[in-house]
């Protein structure tokens, strides 16, 4: 094989996409990792056993990994519903950058940035049409531009934490013994600001600020 | 006649005389005016004694003399019989008391007297500790000795008194020792106090004294308002000290002579001591009796390492706020330090480690009794965090402190607590080898309720369970690693960097796309197409003009022009000879054209009727006639 030309460059490129990509399924794999249908059936038993924190947390991350479930999507809705919580409703900007998981966006940030690529290449040395490349160019671009937007729709839902606690005390410290300013009940959705010790500074959807005790609250995407 | 002038004359006179004798008795005859004493200290009084003949005295005024103020205090009148005549004299008593020191002049009371001089000096012993009043106005002996009987001691004018309780004379450093300062002021004498009671060693704190109790007390007979301040003093050092206290009061200096003092000793009623007579208002400090106290150092020996100065006798017990928790919710742990001694040198650290627990630092709030007493309660909260579910047991509390009683260390202790840790909610889904539960995938196979510490289920739960929709299918499912997305794992983002890195350099190694040569042949047409264009209309319009010269040079130069475009070479260079090499001997059509064109330009000849047409067609040609071989 000559290693030199522009073509043998692309495929040693994208042959190590390959085996990445190999290795990442094989880390996918794991029997330690998460899945959706997991995460949702103990939500459901969360949820029959009145854990309202904790099923709120797991349906949450069931619907990350799949964001287009219904069952999910209604499941939620009723453990909110019924512990009187209030349940957001994404715009559909959001539900359009959201309608899968975030990592089918990623394969599709690394196809689109392989058909720009394929695209660019091609128009350089002539060897497709024109309308072939331009094709590529754009569709490759478009993928690019997805995976952008919905990493940019779901940076800040990465800080997004619930309330596993009856009634967590926020406080104006991060102390045990700071002045307690208000309480959230459990299954709430917070948004964590930063993090002290043991304490974490939230913000809720009301836009009210203040300390919680780290073990009343957890991230829906762990860190 | 003349009798009647004589009768007018004695009329005249008997008036005059009777209004001589009417003006002499407008100005009584004093006889005497002295002033005793002569020389007095400010805040003294002296007093002048004016003596006159007969009674007509209303109409004397009293003398006027800037820095001394007059006031009639007494007037007496007798008729004594001299040589068997009656004569009748009054006499005045001035008080005059200075405002100043000086020497005052009092002119005389008539033209004829003498004036009285006053020397007025400072007083020094008025300013002296102890608060002694005037050197004139002492205290009444009686009064004096009665109270000394009672244990106090009045200041010089017998106006006020402080005293020091103390319940020890032998204190240990740091230790607090209760004390009551009580003030005892006589009504009437002192005016106002005019600050809280202070040490006069600088080896002793006093705590804040709080707003003193107010009684009523005979002393002696006389009534004192008395002020009593409970409070608590330490000493900072040791070693044998005076302890005094002292006050600022402002007393009313009476200024009558003594035995008037005597007098108002015994009457003891404001009211009438002041009735008559100035004073004047002087601010002292009333001290009292100095207390010698022994201040013993705290013994080196058998101190605990945990000894933070507390002095006295203290008890201490310990609670939690609750016995059962989940791992992560603050608890709080109290030690309750209860006695009587130094409460603000209690302090203790509680549990600074602890394996399985975060422990922070305990802050403490401090009761005493509202009267200032060494009685109290010092109670110290330190949150603790359980990081271990399970049942665990707190070690017992102790706390360090020297009994002045005992004249010993001792050290209090409390029995150790247990308390239940239970998982932490977000616990509750618990995973092998993750560091916060919560973090963590259900387990593998959770396809139903899971199997962790879940509670029973409540009613209200169930109501809902049944909305609930069914579980999913788990065989097969997709699983993730982790629930960050994948464009933020750094793992991830080497592919597409890879990716760029590839192609980055195949576009390097691969070099400027060359256009096809049907591309390119049909740019080269158009461009030739196009200068074609413009050069038949310029041969046109010079065929139309008619004139052969003008024709021929038009149209050679559009044979260039074409022949140079198709060639890719200047129009200049198109010659004759390059012509023929390029046509190889096809080209007669051109040459000819080229050789009337420069016949034309050269011999200025003029063809017979040239065939434009034909002429316009060789130029068309030479756009479009195929490349020669």
């Amino acid at each position: 094989m000559n290693l030199r030309g522009p073509r043998a460059s692309m495929l040693v490129g994208i042959a190590a996409t390959c085996l990445l990509a190999c290795g990442q399924a094989r880390c996918a794999g794991a029997p330690s990792g998460f899945s959706a249908p997991e995460l949702y059936n103990a939500a459901n038993g969360y949820a029959r056993a009145g854990k309202t924190g904790l099923a709120v947390l797991f349906y949450e991350r069931a619907q990350w990994l799949a964001p287009g479930d219904a069952d999910v999507a209604a499941n939620l809705h009723l453990v909110r519903v019924s512990a009187r919580l209030p349940d957001p409703t994404p715009s559909a900007f959001d539900r359009i950058l959201t309608w899968t998981a975030p990592d089918t966006f990623a394969w599709l940030g690394v196809f689109g940035l392989i058909s720009v690529g394929v695209g660019v290449l091609t128009r350089r040395q002539a060897r497709l049409a024109g309308g072939w490349s331009l094709l590529l160019i754009g569709g490759g671009v478009l993928c690019v531009a997805l995976t952008l937007a919905n990493a940019a729709v779901l940076w800040p839902r990465l800080n997004d934490a619930v309330v596993l606690t009856a009634a967590a005390s926020v406080r104006a410290t991060p102390a045990p013994m700071g002045d307690e300013l208000f309480q959230i009940p459990e299954g709430d959705s917070v948004r964590v600001e930063a993090e002290h010790e043991d304490f974490l500074f939230v913000r809720t959807p009301q836009g009210r600020e203040g300390w919680v005790a780290r073990a009343a609250v957890a991230l829906v995407v762990p860190r | 006649m003349r009798s009647r002038r004589r009768a007018l004359w004695l009329l005249l006179l008997s008036l005059s005389g009777c209004l001589a004798a009417a003006a002499t008795s407008a100005e009584p005859a004093v006889v005497s005016a002295h002033l005793d004493p002569e020389q007095i200290t400010i805040g003294e009084s002296a007093e002048l004694t004016i003596t006159m003949l007969g009674t007509g005295i209303d109409n004397l005024s009293l003398p006027v003399v800037s820095g001394l103020d007059f006031r009639l205090i007494e007037k007496s009148g007798r008729v004594e019989r001299i040589h068997g005549a009656s004569l009748a004299t009054t006499t005045l008593t001035l008080r005059v008391t200075p405002r100043t020191a000086g020497i005052f002049t009092i002119p005389g009371m008539t033209r004829d007297a003498q004036p009285l001089v006053l020397r007025v000096n400072r007083d020094d012993t008025l300013a002296k500790a102890g608060g002694s009043g005037s050197g004139r106005l002492r205290s009444s002996p009686v009064l004096a000795e009665q109270a000394s009987a009672e244990g106090i001691h009045l200041t010089a004018d017998g106006s006020a008194f402080l005293r020091l309780i103390l319940p020890k004379r032998e204190v240990y450093v740091g230790e607090s020792v209760p004390v009551e300062i009580e003030l005892g002021v006589r009504p009437g004498f002192v005016q106002t106090l005019n600050g809280l009671p202070t040490l006069t060693s600088g080896e002793f704190t006093l705590n804040n004294l709080k707003p003193p109790e107010r009684s009523e007390r005979a002393i002696a007979g006389q009534r004192f308002v008395i002020l009593r301040w409970q409070s608590v003093l330490a000493p900072v050092k040791p070693g044998a000290f005076t302890l005094a206290a002292e006050a600022p009061i402002t007393i009313k200096v009476r200024t009558r002579p003594a035995q008037d003092t005597k007098i108002d000793d015994l009457l003891g009623d404001p009211f009438l001591q002041n009735i008559y007579g100035p004073s004047v208002k002087k601010d002292i400090k009333v001290a009292s009796p100095p207390v010698a106290l022994a201040v013993l150092a705290l013994p080196p020996e058998d101190r605990p390492p945990d000894f933070s100065g507390a002095v006295g006798s203290f008890k201490i017990a310990s609670e939690l706020s609750a016995t059962t928790a989940a791992a992560g919710d603050p608890l709080t742990l109290r030690m309750r330090v209860t006695g009587s001694g130094n409460f603000d040198r209690v302090d203790t650290r509680m549990l600074e480690h602890l394996d399985q627990w975060k422990t922070y630092p305990p802050q403490s709030t401090l009761k005493t009794k509202p009267n200032g007493a060494l009685d109290g309660e010092k109670v110290f909260e330190q949150p603790l965090i359980a990081a271990r579910a399970g049942a665990q047991t707190l070690p017992g509390l102790t706390f360090s402190y020297f009994d002045p009683n005992t004249r010993s260390y001792e050290t209090a202790r409390t029995a150790p607590l247990t308390v239940t840790i239970t998982p932490a909610a977000a616990d509750a889904a618990p995973s092998p080898g993750a560091d916060s539960e919560a973090d963590a995938a259900p387990p593998p196979g959770a396809d139903a309720a899971p199997k962790t510490a879940m509670p029973a289920e409540p009613a209200a739960a169930a109501a809902n369970a049944s909305q609930l929709r069914a579980d999913h299918a788990v065989i097969g499912s997709a699983r993730v690693a982790s629930l960050r997305p994948l464009y933020l794992r750094p793992a991830f983002l080497t592919i597409p960097a890879l990716l760029s890195l590839g192609f980055l350099v195949a576009w390097w190694r691969s070099g400027p796309r060359e256009p096809p040569r049907s591309a390119r042949r049909s740019a080269h047409d158009k461009a030739i197409a196009k200068a074609a264009a413009r050069a038949l209309q310029r041969v046109q319009s010079a065929a139309a003009v008619g004139d052969p010269a003008v024709f021929f040079q038009a149209a050679s130069a559009a044979a260039r022009e074409g022949l140079a475009a198709r060639w890719q070479m200047e129009p200049a260079q198109v010659t004759a000879e390059v012509v023929a090499a390029r046509y190889a001997g096809d080209a007669a059509g051109i040459l000819h054209l080229l050789a009337l064109a420069d016949e034309t330009a050269y011999a200025r000849r003029v063809a017979d009727e040239p065939d434009f047409a034909r002429w316009i067609e060789v130029v068309r040609e030479t756009f479009v006639t195929q490349e020669p071989a």
